[in-house]
């Protein structure tokens, strides 16, 4: 009985994935009638801290955040550091790197409900943190699938035995999908030679931009936009040594449809940046029918200095390589 | 013929005369309500053992004394006396072997012998760190979120709604009903009332008391069982606390009481996935607007710092909240281990790195291993005996345990001074 179960489970998935099948084709005329958003994602994400450290975060060690290291015996030996010795200590478990490989899809239909199906990859033998222990978890326990349909989440070991089953409310996404559909259709048409004209692209950003921002070229043709992030100093959960506004640098490429580096500095500290980096792969593309409308990083590595479960300020590095990054519409 | 019944008669009743008698002792707090050792005396030693209660009010030292004066002194011409005493029990067991001669044999069961590091980081305010910190991760990963989908400039409906859902339930259910109920379950249970009870004194690392019973030459046979599971240590200890009164219910023996939180903890994770994908949804769609509203650039880093707050909640909630609840027990020690990962965006191209890492060392729920065994590993007349799968709290209640038990005093498995 539990092997027609698991047989059962398998063919649903099997199924259920199939509309989903990110092995992209120039034909994707698979979708179903009534699926109006596809969002597909094949992700990897490694995830780890480190301490500052010169030579490596010197963008991060401005004179405020030095101070505050040097404050600190443990930490300023950290910073201070030559070069990694060939034996280390962990003293915290988010300094052990996390490996996570995930793939999802999630669907939207005309009638405003979704579904959304999570294969979770990565076998726990594969990340040390999960060795370390005496009675390591087993992988029974781990959930390998969810499949969230019809106001239901269910997880799933690799077995396909349930682990759960719990009451997720359907969310009613009519509207979500209404306003995608003025700007996907807008998209559309857009006359893709306007987005090659920088020049048009920043003089249609300083009319509709109603903040403090700045926008400017470099000598290479990238732009750069800087803005205040409002007054909301909360919202990136900054060291509290380190004081003033929070404010934005976006660098994007010449033509202004992709961005190459973010920045967040509070006052003149640099407190998160991230980079992206692109490959043109049709998995990374959205679509809308068969038409790219805007493309997807392939990869987005980020730094963000932020406080660990001792009270340090660290950064917290992560790195996304995706393999699949992309939503479709089928708007009519 | 007359002769030989004779001698049968007075074989039998030396028999009874020197037969055992088993001693059941609970721990902390045990007085209180149906003793969690009744369930093992009434089919293991209900002819010849009983359950003695006693308040937790004294020094271990103190109550001893009035057990071996009030429980022991009165029947111990007759027979010869076993002790099984779980957790704190076990101390005042090992006390009565100074006070009694005629007992002939202890089986302690979870016993902090080298007295409790969660206790001292309890008392010393360390032990709620780790509620606090995922308390906070939480919450700001939920206003990071709502913020995230208000900032993005489209009516509230149109682009949060999908983030609030989830995150409303998330809030409900794992935020609010659970890690507020473990830390409260955690404070009232053991930080208050650690205060104002003398034994607590004498569980502490390096208390006098634990000095003397680790020093002094063991006269009795002593089984010392120790181990359980140690993952999800947190709910599994904390769960089992909350449902203290049905693991005292002889009704339910057998049943594992990880139950009520071990699941919510799953529930909580899986949660938290649906939360990412969501917001990996609307971040996707602001790349759209974007080519015609550049600020919503902005607005896309916004739910995307969002989800990666979801990310290290889900780490800290999967991996971290137990590394540092075995921490606070002391059941962590450095290991040289070697890892490596992906550098650059190659992921065949590895980076490797040999460091000392802390490595989770077996405990109960609410002892370590170092805390039952540390000190008692090299000394004559003790056999440690480990048993996995057995939460602290259930050690009164559990299918291993029972087995354990049944090999001891029913099949002698460690000698005669432990059997019937």
């Amino acid at each position: 009985m539990k092997s027609v179960y698991v047989h059962l489970v398998s063919a649903c998935f099997f199924l259920l994935n199939t509309a989903c099948n990110n092995d992209l084709q120039p034909d994707i005329s698979t979708g179903q009638p009534d699926v109006v958003v596809e969002m597909l994602t094949h992700v990897t994400l490694i995830d780890q801290t480190e301490y500052l450290q010169e030579g490596i975060h010197d963008d991060f060690l401005t004179r405020e955040v030095t101070a505050i290291l040097n404050n600190n015996t443990f930490l300023k030996h950290k910073m201070k550091r030559d070069a990694p010795s060939g034996t280390d200590t962990v003293f915290t478990y988010d300094e052990i790197p996390l490996i996570k490989e995930t793939k999802n899809c999630t669907r939207i239909f005309t009638d405003g409900s979704m579904e959304s199906i999570t294969e979770f990859l990565t076998p726990l033998s594969e990340n040390l943190i999960f060795q370390l222990t005496e009675t390591p978890v087993s992988e029974k326990s781990r959930i390998a699938l969810t499949i969230q349909k019809n106001g239901v989440l269910t997880a799933y070991n690799a077995a396909g035995e349930t682990l759960m089953h719990e009451v997720f409310p359907e969310q009613d996404m009519r509207e979500f999908i209404d306003t995608m559909k003025i700007y996907v259709m807008k998209t559309d048409r857009y006359n893709p030679e306007m987005q090659y004209n920088t020049k048009a692209g920043i003089k249609s950003f300083k009319q509709h931009c109603t903040t403090r921002s700045n926008i400017y070229e470099l000598p290479n043709g990238n732009v750069i936009v800087e803005s205040p992030v409002k007054n909301d100093k909360e919202i990136l959960g900054i060291y509290p040594g380190i004081i003033g506004n929070l404010k934005s640098r976006i660098e994007l490429n010449p033509e202004m449809t992709k961005t190459l580096q973010h920045d967040v500095f509070q006052g003149d500290n640099l407190i998160q940046r991230k980079k992206y980096t692109y490959d043109s792969s049709k998995n990374l593309m959205n679509l809308h029918h068969n038409r790219v409308i805007c493309e997807n990083p392939q990869s987005v590595e980020t730094f963000t200095l932020t406080i660990n479960t001792k009270g340090y300020p660290v950064i917290r590095h992560s790195k996304e390589f995706y393999k699949a990054n992309q939503t479709r519409y089928y708007f009519k | 013929m007359k002769n030989i019944i004779l001698i049968v008669c007075f074989i039998l009743s030396m028999t009874a005369f020197t037969q055992k008698k088993f001693i059941w002792l609970h721990g902390l707090e045990g007085a209180k309500g149906p003793n969690t050792w009744d369930i093992y005396q009434q089919y293991l030693t209900a002819t010849n053992g009983f359950v003695i209660e006693y308040p937790s009010d004294n020094t271990i030292a103190g109550i001893a004394n009035r057990i071996y004066q009030s429980d022991i002194k009165p029947i111990e011409v007759d027979d010869d006396l076993v002790v099984i005493a779980h957790s704190m029990g076990g101390l005042v067991a090992r006390s009565l072997t100074g006070l009694s001669p005629k007992i002939k044999g202890i089986i302690t069961v979870g016993t902090p012998n080298s007295g409790s590091v969660l206790l001292k980081n309890t008392l010393s305010g360390k032990t709620y760190d780790f509620f606090h910190q995922a308390i906070r991760m939480a919450s700001g990963a939920v206003d990071n979120s709502l913020l995230s989908g208000i900032f993005s400039g489209f009516p509230v409906t149109t682009i949060a709604a999908p983030i609030v859902i989830p995150i409303t339930i998330f809030k409900n259910s794992t935020r609010d009903g659970v890690l507020t109920s473990l830390k409260i379950v955690l404070q009232t249970g053991m930080g208050i009332y650690a205060l104002s009870h003398p034994c607590i004194r004498d569980m502490l690392p390096g208390s006098a008391l634990l000095q003397h019973l680790n020093t002094k030459t063991d006269t009795v046979p002593h089984v010392n069982i120790y181990g359980a599971e140690d993952n999800w240590q947190v709910v599994r200890a904390i769960g089992s606390l909350s449902k203290i009164n049905d693991v005292k219910n002889p009704q339910y023996r057998d049943q594992s009481f990880d139950q009520e939180y071990v699941p919510k903890m799953q529930a909580g994770l899986v949660f938290i996935s649906q939360i990412q994908q969501t917001h990996n949804l609307v971040y996707k769609a602001l790349a759209v607007p974007a080519i015609f509203m550049p600020w919503i650039w902005l607005t896309r880093e916004l739910v995307l710092k969002a989800r990666l707050e979801w990310d290290a909640l889900y780490r800290y909630l999967d991996v971290g909240m137990h590394a540092d609840f075995a921490s606070n027990m002391g059941a962590v020690e450095y290991h040289l281990q070697d890892y490596c990962i992906p550098t650059g965006i190659d992921l065949q191209k590895l980076s490797c790195k040999k460091s000392y890492v802390p490595f989770i060392l077996e405990n109960d729920g609410i002892l370590s291993r170092q805390d039952v065994i540390s000190g008692m590993e090299h000394r004559e007349n003790i056999y440690n005996v480990r048993v996995l799968g057995v939460n602290h709290q259930e050690m009164g209640n559990h299918i291993e345990m029972r087995k354990l038990l049944e090999e001891i005093i029913i099949n002698k498995k460690y000698g005669n001074a432990f059997s019937r």
